[in-house]
């Protein structure tokens, strides 16, 4: 398939010591003497089989580490022109906000270097300190001109809803650049990830995340993000995609009786969300993925809002591709279309 | 009564499975409640994990969560006055039986254990001198502070046997997920009471309401509701509740259907995922979502497209699915228009109320 593009991929740290070079002295000694110990998120320990596949132990490669690997299975086999970069780095959750502020734009350059330098294919996503929000406003206003980049990662779960304002300056410098929002999984774990508390099990934590995806878009959608930015897009990823229409439908029928309090919408959620979000359909919650696409299609009156991705290294199937069998034309579509429409930036440079 | 606006009129009508009762003021609790709670509910009132003494964090857009036409003569709160419940719903809609949901005061919130045990039986003793007693047709939720299982599970057992109480009510937002260990002793008490539990959205439970903090308007903390209700569910199997008592039924009340289906297949693929982790759990999720869950019709997320939510509905499960107005609130279902008229009239007389006659041991 021609121009195809991942638009979720997630390569990984090896260990702490490849981030050291690209950290100024002062850090570089907090790093060294504090043990962070390459900063894996609690949602993607990198052992659990979710994360890397059954049979990874300490001591073998870290799935997603060798550049050379992915380029061959993602790039190469895979037969894509492009794949999108996200790490999965609790860099953007350190509770000291200068710290997280240098962790990630560290973690951007060593991107940069060790993987979008080695293959135009590759392009990125910027992480950045959430709870720092003048830098990484700064961290996005650095890397404007930079279109390797084309995204903003952002976190399923932090301390705020992502909608609220003290936010908004990260939404006005991305549409200012053209960068994408992507929510990704990932917690901080700041909040129990329930509003009934803590899950026992990780698997459940796991279960859980679509409400917390409808939280977050319940968001930026209430709160006016997509008013105050018009030219926002947002792309929801990893999700397993099937709750979003039926959140489509309740969210329309509650903003009719509730709207008076968020008289800043000035058209329906779901035609919101139509218009400026988007999301991965790996992997994808129903029994027939196949059938499941197409339902989704249908319920949400939309074809252009779905991306394909790998999700490489995670193991979400045991069938490598669940889609075969879907027609070439809503292939195209999501594998080439969607994505365009979604990040903008992809196009500026390469034949894409 | 035999006017033509009420289709129900002359014919056994619904089974609401969500009514909720109102008092005029809390002072209707004080002949419940011994000497020194009344003192104490006079002076402290009830202790949340909220911002406020005396209104919600999100207060409602309504006022008393109610439609504006549910004020009774005189003024009284919404749901407050038997005859005007009668007058503007049980006959009106020739209703066969109502099951009362109490949501205040939040006893199952209560932060003073003691206090809320006391709270507990008021509002219980409540619910049968004031509702069952002068009207057969009302029947209601045995209220319980679960974060004492001790007096939950005396709480159940004064009442069990008692032809009002059709079930045990408690919050989808709880301390812990329902599922986790120190709730289990109220499942076997209940299921040794041969009663179902019924889980209606409430609770103050002192956690952000989503799980990246806490939102600013009423509509999120209206969609949070949905989040805990799924919580719930997913605890409930996950950590084995379901499977420890098969016969045991939960209701969850109030808090839609049409997200089961995508969390039911997102439930089988954790399964398989997590396997190893999830070791003790014998059969799909899937399974005991269809087994041991029931769903209350009100709110139902709406298609724009023709047909699709009766598609929603049979995806469910017919069978699971049980009628609910919500009656005072002001996204009240009518049950004259609620269920789509496309389903097959064994379907609607299902939802409508044969789901519920069985569910709930009720004779039509």
């Amino acid at each position: 398939m021609t121009k195809s593009i991942d638009c979720d991929i997630h390569p990984a740290l090896a260990s702490v010591k490849e981030l050291i070079p690209f950290l100024d002295p002062y850090w570089r000694e907090m790093e060294e003497s504090r043990g962070t110990n390459a900063l894996y998120m609690s949602s993607y320990p990198p052992a659990m089989p979710l994360s890397a596949g059954l049979g990874w132990k300490t001591g073998d490669p870290l799935p997603g580490a060798d550049v050379e690997a992915v380029r061959r299975q993602v790039l190469d086999v895979g037969g894509c022109d492009a794949a999108v970069c996200n790490l999965l780095s609790g860099a953007a959750m350190v509770a000291n906000p200068y710290y997280a502020a240098a962790l990630c734009r560290a973690m951007n350059d060593w991107l940069a270097e060790t993987w979008l330098a080695q293959d135009r294919r590759f392009r990125g996503s910027l992480v950045v300190p959430i709870n720092n929000v003048p830098a990484a406003v700064e961290e996005i206003e650095r890397r404007a001109g930079d279109y390797r980049f084309v995204q903003v990662l952002l976190y399923l779960g932090g301390e705020t809803p992502l909608g609220r304002m003290q936010f908004w300056p990260i939404y006005e410098a991305a549409e200012k650049a053209d960068f994408t929002i992507g929510i990704h999984p990932g917690t901080a774990y700041r909040h129990a990830p329930t509003p009934t508390g803590w899950p026992s099990f990780r698997a459940e934590d796991y279960a859980n995340i679509p409400p917390a995806f409808e939280g977050q878009l319940m968001s930026l959608i209430s709160e006016g993000v997509f008013q105050k930015y018009p030219k926002l897009r947002v792309v929801i990823l990893e999700s397993g995609v099937t709750w979003l229409p039926v959140f489509m439908w309740r969210y329309a029928k509650l903003w009719r009786g509730t709207r008076r309090e968020t008289p800043w919408l000035d058209r329906s959620p779901d035609e919101i969300i139509r218009q400026q979000v988007f999301a991965s359909i790996a992997p994808i919650d129903a029994a027939d993925p196949v059938r499941g696409i197409e339902r989704l299609c249908e319920a949400a009156g939309s074809d252009g809002m779905w991306l394909y991705a790998s999700d490489y290294p995670h193991w979400q199937f045991d069938d490598p591709d669940p889609f075969h069998g879907l027609p070439s034309s809503l292939r195209e579509r999501f594998a080439t279309e969607n994505p365009r429409s979604a990040y903008p930036r992809i196009a500026r440079i390469l034949n894409v | 009564m035999s006017d033509a606006r009420f289709p129900f009129a002359g014919l056994t009508g619904p089974i609401d499975c969500d009514i909720h009762p109102g008092m005029v003021s809390l002072a209707e609790l004080f002949p419940h409640l011994e000497g020194r709670w009344v003192d104490h509910l006079q002076a402290y009132g009830v202790h949340l994990r909220q911002t406020f003494a005396n209104t919600m964090t999100y207060p409602r857009l309504a006022r008393d969560t109610a439609r504006s036409d549910a004020w009774p003569p005189g003024g009284k709160p919404p749901g407050s006055d038997l005859d005007f419940l009668r007058e503007q719903h049980l006959d009106a809609q020739n209703i066969a039986y109502g099951i009362l949901q109490p949501l205040r005061p939040g006893v199952a919130s209560e932060r003073n254990l003691s206090f809320a045990a006391a709270l507990a039986r008021a509002v219980n003793s409540w619910q049968v001198e004031k509702w069952f007693k002068p009207e057969p047709r009302l029947k209601g939720s045995i209220v319980v502070a679960p974060d004492d299982a001790d007096a939950a599970i005396a709480e159940i057992e004064h009442w069990a046997g008692h032809p009002g109480f059709v079930q045990v009510a408690l919050p989808p937002k709880s301390l812990e997920p329902l599922g986790r260990k120190r709730y289990w002793p109220i499942f076997e008490a209940a299921a040794k009471a041969g009663l179902p539990i019924g889980i209606h959205v409430s609770g103050v439970a002192g956690h952000a309401i989503t799980a990246s903090g806490w939102p600013s308007f009423y509509a999120e903390d209206h969609n949070s509701n949905i989040a805990a209700i799924q919580a719930t569910a997913i605890s409930l199997i996950f950590e084995g509740v379901t499977t420890r008592w098969p016969d045991l039924r939960f209701v969850l009340i109030e808090g839609g259907l049409g997200w089961s289906t995508a969390l039911a297949a997102r439930l089988d693929r954790t399964w398989v995922r997590f396997s190893s982790e999830l070791a003790h759990l014998i059969e799909a999720p899937s399974i005991h979502l269809k087994r041991s869950f029931h769903f209350t019709t009100q709110p139902i997320e709406e298609p724009d497209r023709k047909g699709m939510l009766t598609e929603m509905l049979r995806e469910v499960g017919i069978e699971r699915i049980l009628f609910a107005s919500d009656y005072p609130h002001w996204d009240y279902d009518d049950p004259r228009y609620a269920i789509p008229g496309d389903l097959t009239s064994v379907e609607r007389q299902a939802i409508l109320r044969n789901n519920a006659a069985a569910l709930y041991g009720l004779k039509l």
